[in-house]
């Protein structure tokens, strides 16, 4: 179960998105958010601190969304560690493979604050 | 009627099959009668004429996709013009919750602070419950404000997409020219240097029409058919 203090991870190249999310998570209930522009940086992040969530674009320079993923599933001390895909990447095949790593939802920009809430949820009943 | 204006005809084909395997077989009069030679030479001008016509139209291409990563910095300019745009303004949204959210609060302390015989009115209770429901209203509206303006991530991602593609159009034009500038050194085998190893950039438009991609609601249906 999760509740409102819990710390999220958002990684996605645009600042403007960061924002958006960031934003979005504290008008949900979600003040505790940090923030990274690409998968090496969040990875370095989640190895060193501790969250509850990781939020994460796919297509991002140097180590993508779905690179992310996996090495988050990879490491021993963050396999559990819920990750919410919010992307364009809306090729059938790309969020099938997202699922086969081990994603534990997937929200499509554009969102909506209600899918986001709805997707957060279900990614802890399902973590 | 100039050579390339005739229909091909079995007896010129068969000719020039003669004419091959006369060369081939290093015996230069089997097949080579007059008539071929004359078709041969008309068939030299004509190619002449066709790689004159083709360095001409090669240089013209050159000149216009020189315009083409012009074009791709525009394209970059403006996912960053917009990107810089989505930051002003959520810069006012962001104000406008915040004003929003005290506006809230102030109305809550009020109605702590007021006599509760006060909201026992008719006409002040419906009002105390229309103000509470207009700033619930307009704090999901803000919220839609909000997340509307991730679409500029997907129109950067279509942005990119076409940018990269006009690249690619650039750079298969230039091997075309060289190809056409190498005079025939490739041996006419009908791929460009490189070809194999690079795929023909997609078409831009099918980014807002591929078939593959799908919606939340179709992504909703995958997720819980994978029990998420």
């Amino acid at each position: 179960m999760h509740d409102i203090n819990m710390k999220i991870l958002v990684v996605d190249d645009m600042s403007s998105m960061r924002r958006i999310i960031i934003n979005t998570l504290k008008q949900l209930g979600y003040p505790n958010v940090d923030e990274a522009d690409d998968g090496d940086k969040a990875l370095e992040k989640v190895r060193h601190e501790p969250f509850d969530l990781v939020i994460s674009d796919w297509n991002m320079p140097k180590m993508n969304g779905l690179d992310l993923l996996k090495a988050i599933r990879q490491d021993p001390k963050l396999s559990t560690l819920p990750v919410l895909m919010v992307t364009t990447e809306a090729e059938m095949d790309h969020i099938l493979e997202a699922i086969r790593s081990g994603v534990n939802s997937y929200i499509l920009k554009p969102f909506t604050a209600e899918t986001m809430k709805e997707k957060i949820d279900k990614a802890f009943k399902h973590a | 009627m100039d050579f390339h204006e005739r229909p091909l005809e079995d007896e010129n084909l068969r000719g020039l099959i003669l004419a091959g395997r006369g060369i081939v077989e290093g015996n230069l009069k089997k097949g080579a009668d007059s008539k071929l030679s004359d078709e041969l030479g008309r068939l030299g001008k004509y190619l002449q004429a066709i790689s004159k016509k083709l360095q001409l139209a090669g240089t013209e291409i050159e000149t216009a996709s020189s315009q083409i990563p012009c074009g791709a910095d525009q394209l970059n300019g403006v996912t960053r013009f917009t990107e810089e745009e989505v930051h002003r303004v959520l810069g006012i949204v962001e104000k406008v919750i915040e004003s929003r959210d005290a506006l809230a609060a102030q109305w809550e302390t009020l109605k702590t602070d007021l006599p509760g015989e006060i909201f026992q009115r008719p006409r002040l209770k419906r009002e105390a419950e229309e103000i509470g429901a207009r700033l619930r209203s307009e704090k999901k509206l803000l919220m839609d404000l909000l997340t509307a303006l991730s679409f500029q991530d997907v129109a950067a991602q279509w942005l990119r997409k076409i940018s990269s593609d006009m690249t690619g159009v650039q750079s298969r034009i230039r091997r075309l020219n060289q190809s056409l500038n190498e005079k025939g050194t490739e041996g006419g085998s009908g791929t460009f240097p490189g070809e194999r190893r690079e795929r023909m950039p997609s078409k831009a438009g099918t980014l807002f029409s591929d078939s593959r991609k799908i919606a939340q609601a179709d992504v909703d249906k995958l997720l819980k058919e994978h029990g998420l």
